[in-house]
């Protein structure tokens, strides 16, 4: 790290963006796995691709974490079709934006729980948004259980990316 | 790339977060309120099955004095009907399990006398969702 080479501006953005994609992914997949709770409600997540995407935003920058949002959308697109990659898209898209504007927009530095807040309960939003628009049902008791939902699964997000944010930092050419 | 977030290490609680917390909080409160409002204000429909085909449908709305209808099923029953919701108000069936549903409010719900073969269910004009699920 001390003797850093030069390198090519794009070829970091190329870089970043590859590794930062993959790791959206391999979490996504990873939390499939995961059985969800029996109390668990369709759309309750836990919402691990918000560590990748707040990650992306801390480390590198605004397009850079919307590369990986777009990646993501098209791996659910791939993956488990139009519907689910529109809901994916819209939630994660909110999510960025709203993670972005704590991060770096504001003169206050907001902790990771808030981010991790921020970006859970947006991403929902953003998830009852679109099945508002497509399924047009009585969402807003759905909205009660997910934003209080959010707020647990924020704090376990922001906690994670907490425990792993020094180690980032130490990786070489990443920030 | 940013000298910023690298300086100084992010804190995993900071007193700003306070306000994304009550923020969250707030939303949560507001949604609680607007579903109780949707729920008598809705576009209701009641219907009523008996032995499986639709008996009758009574938009909400459009009631403006509770009254009561009789349904004859397989024995009597009696529904009452105002533009909160429907609910038995009598039935000939041993068990009762319909009038201790109590009134209907809210789409989705249901009431069922089996020994008479009447039913009654709340739904939402608005929705989309087929109300051919439950029958």
């Amino acid at each position: 790290m001390k003797d850093k080479l030069r390198i090519n501006g794009k070829t970091l953005f190329l870089t970043r963006t590859a590794i930062l994609s993959s790791v959206v992914v391999v979490l996504s997949i990873a939390e499939n796995f995961i059985p969800t709770l029996p109390v668990a409600l369709p759309g309750m997540k836990l919402g691990l691709s918000n560590i990748a995407v707040m990650a992306a935003l801390d480390i590198c920058s605004l397009p850079c974490a919307l590369c990986v949002v777009i990646i993501k959308a098209l791996f659910a697109l791939v993956t488990r079709g139009a519907m689910a990659a529109a809901m994916s898209f819209a939630g994660t898209l909110l999510a960025t934006l709203g993670m972005w504007f704590l991060i770096r927009c504001s003169k206050v530095r907001f902790g990771c729980l808030g981010v991790g807040i921020a970006g859970a309960f947006l991403h929902n939003f953003g998830q009852i948004i679109v099945a508002y628009a497509l399924i047009s049902d009585a969402v807003f008791a759905y909205m009660v259980v997910l934003s209080l939902a959010s707020l647990a699964t924020g704090a376990l997000t922001g906690l994670v990316y907490y425990i792993v944010m020094p180690h980032l930092y130490r990786v070489p050419y990443m920030h | 790339m940013n000298k910023k977030s690298s300086e100084k290490k992010r804190k995993y609680f900071a007193f700003p977060d306070v306000f994304v917390l009550s923020f969250v909080v707030i939303v949560a409160l507001v949604c609680v309120c607007m579903s109780f409002g949707i729920g008598t204000d809705d576009d209701l429909t009641a219907v009523v099955y008996v032995d499986g085909n639709e008996y009758t449908r009574i938009t909400l709305n459009s009631v403006d004095e509770p009254y009561e209808i009789n349904v004859h099923g397989e024995l009597e029953t009696s529904i009452r009907i105002s533009s909160e919701g429907v609910g038995f108000v009598s039935s000939d069936c041993p068990d009762k399990l319909c009038v201790n549903t109590g009134t209907l409010t809210k789409a989705g719900e249901s009431a069922v006398c089996l020994p008479a073969r009447v039913s009654l269910k709340l739904v939402s004009t608005s929705s989309s969702v087929p109300d051919a699920v439950a029958g």
